[in-house]
């Protein structure tokens, strides 16, 4: 997870857009429901 | 082997240069505006990704030429070509080509670039602590943006709890609604059944009947009002046709034979009026009782209805709130990532401080210097080092207390430590003339051990015997 994290953020220049949240969102929720499991 | 550098119209470099660099040192000496400069910038081209070039636009601006493309192409020892185009005046974007090695060419350029714009340079210039630059190599930036990223995320997520907690109160109140409206119903149902059941038919013609005879006597009495007010107005005439008496004397004798029979109607009517009345409060009675009993059931109605509707509302609100465990789950979950990206972050930035700890003093003193027994950085990210002084040793010197020209020295063995271990597969170590000129003896005996260090070293050089750009091998 971290380094998935660490690839989106360090693939955009200064700060996020709204897509790069959502694309961190929608991996929080994939690990989220592995972790749950 | 040797290593063949084709620049395409790049900044002071117009159309296609060739240089040939050789693995040592080799001196690009140019007088002032002829291309050392373009030259550098063309070996961080080779790392720096289009997003990282984007904003750049001092990238745009060397190449000046009024070509649309740009290009940089290495061959003989490394094959590689990385090609720009424009993106308006000032910007530039890849053309299907990939940086040399890895993907964070600002930390490349950062380590391996020995240059004025070096962030490392800059701070221990401005006396600043290696804080921001050992930020800069683990990387910290991203986890932050990623735990500001979290952040967003978690306020979401928080609002979205708050708002299922605030249901869970509703539903909470409702449930409590209900069961004190089930209670009352009982009670209600209880004292409905002790009422005992009436005729509604019969009631209603009997309220009816009974209706109408008070409307009977409303007219009687009506009636009785209005012959009163005629006898008293003929009794007045009586007092006041004195002089007509006679006259009227026919008309005297019709009325007095008339009056003992009204007078007889009237008492008759006058018994009538209590047994209408007795009748009358009877029918009311009943009616009144019923009406109470119609109301009761109206109640009773009312609360089904009424109970009803909150067993629909809970049951939605039920719905609604299914979510809120997986959601508060989530929330651990993110709070657990935040902090975890929090403990890596530092744990990176720690392994770095050790490390610069461990190397920089090793290769401080292989680069041939003595001046420094450690050089150490605190916990607090300041330097300190340790000096012979008068034959003493005093401990704990700060690093913005040395010169300019100790201080860069110190900040080059750090670049050369950052490098062995970040960044070993970037085949170039750039200095340039402003750092070297601050004392050149020390740097003399630097280039000598970045001969044998490094595979290609690039020294720029003022030289004022020349009109072009030149390369000079040193082995």
């Amino acid at each position: 997870l971290e380094s998935k994290l660490i690839a989106i953020t360090s693939a955009s220049r200064g700060v996020l857009s709204r897509k790069n949240v959502e694309e961190i969102e929608k991996t929080i929720n994939e690990y989220y429901e592995r972790w749950k499991a | 082997m040797s290593l063949k550098v084709e620049l395409e119209n790049v900044g002071g470099l117009m159309h296609t240069r060739n240089f040939s660099l050789e693995r040592g040192v080799n001196r690009i000496r140019a007088p002032n505006a002829e291309g050392k400069t373009s030259f550098t910038k063309a070996l961080e081209l080779l790392v720096l990704s289009g997003e990282e070039l984007r904003g750049k636009g001092y990238y745009g601006n060397l190449f000046v030429g009024s070509e649309e493309a740009v290009g940089v192409r290495l061959s003989g020892d490394i094959n590689h070509e990385r090609r720009f185009g424009r993106i308006g005046q000032e910007n530039l974007k890849e053309i299907g080509t990939s940086s040399l090695v890895g993907s964070n060419g600002d930390r490349i350029i950062n380590v391996c670039f020995a240059v004025p714009g070096n962030r490392l340079i800059g701070d221990f210039l401005a006396r600043r602590g290696v804080k921001n630059y050992i930020d800069l190599l683990a990387g910290a930036e991203n986890y932050e943006k990623a735990q500001t990223a979290l952040q967003e995320i978690d306020h979401i997520v928080t609002t979205k709890i708050q708002h299922y907690r605030d249901l869970l109160i509703r539903l909470e109140e409702y449930e409590k609604q209900k069961k004190e409206d089930e209670k009352e119903l009982e009670k209600l149902r209880g004292k409905f059944a002790k009422k005992p059941l009436l005729d509604e038919k019969e009631i209603f013609e009997d309220f009816g009947r009974y209706n109408k005879r008070k409307q009977e006597l409303d007219h009687l009495n009506e009636d009785i009002a209005s012959i009163r007010g005629k006898l008293q107005e003929l009794e007045e005439a009586i007092e006041s046709a004195k002089d007509n008496i006679k006259r009227y004397e026919s008309q005297i004798q019709v009325i007095k034979t008339q009056h003992p029979r009204i007078d007889a109607r009237l008492n008759e009517i006058a018994n009538e009026i209590p047994i209408k009345r007795s009748d009358f409060s009877k029918s009311e009675e009943a009616y009144k009782k019923f009406k109470e009993r119609q109301e009761m059931k109206v109640a009773i109605d009312q609360k089904e209805a009424n109970i009803k509707r909150a067993e629909e509302r809970i049951e939605e609100f039920k719905k609604q709130t299914l979510g809120v465990e997986d959601l508060e789950g989530k929330y651990d979950f993110i709070q657990f990532v935040k902090n975890h990206l929090e403990i890596r972050k530092n744990q990176i930035v720690e392994e770095i401080r050790g490390t610069f700890n461990r190397q920089v003093i090793e290769l401080y003193k292989r680069l041939g210097f003595r001046d420094f027994d450690n050089i150490e950085i605190g916990p607090d990210f300041r330097i300190s080092v340790t000096r012979k002084k008068g034959g003493k040793i005093i401990e704990n010197f700060p690093l913005e207390a040395l010169s300019t020209s100790e201080r860069i020295t110190i900040a080059i063995a750090f670049l050369l430590s950052a490098k062995n271990e970040y960044v070993q597969d970037f085949p170039f170590f750039v200095l340039d003339e402003l750092i070297t000129s601050y004392d050149p003896k020390r740097f003399d005996i630097v280039k000598d051990h970045l001969k044998r260090s490094e595979d290609y070293v690039v020294i720029t050089e003022l030289a004022t015997d020349i009109s072009d750009v030149e390369v000079i091998h040193e082995s």
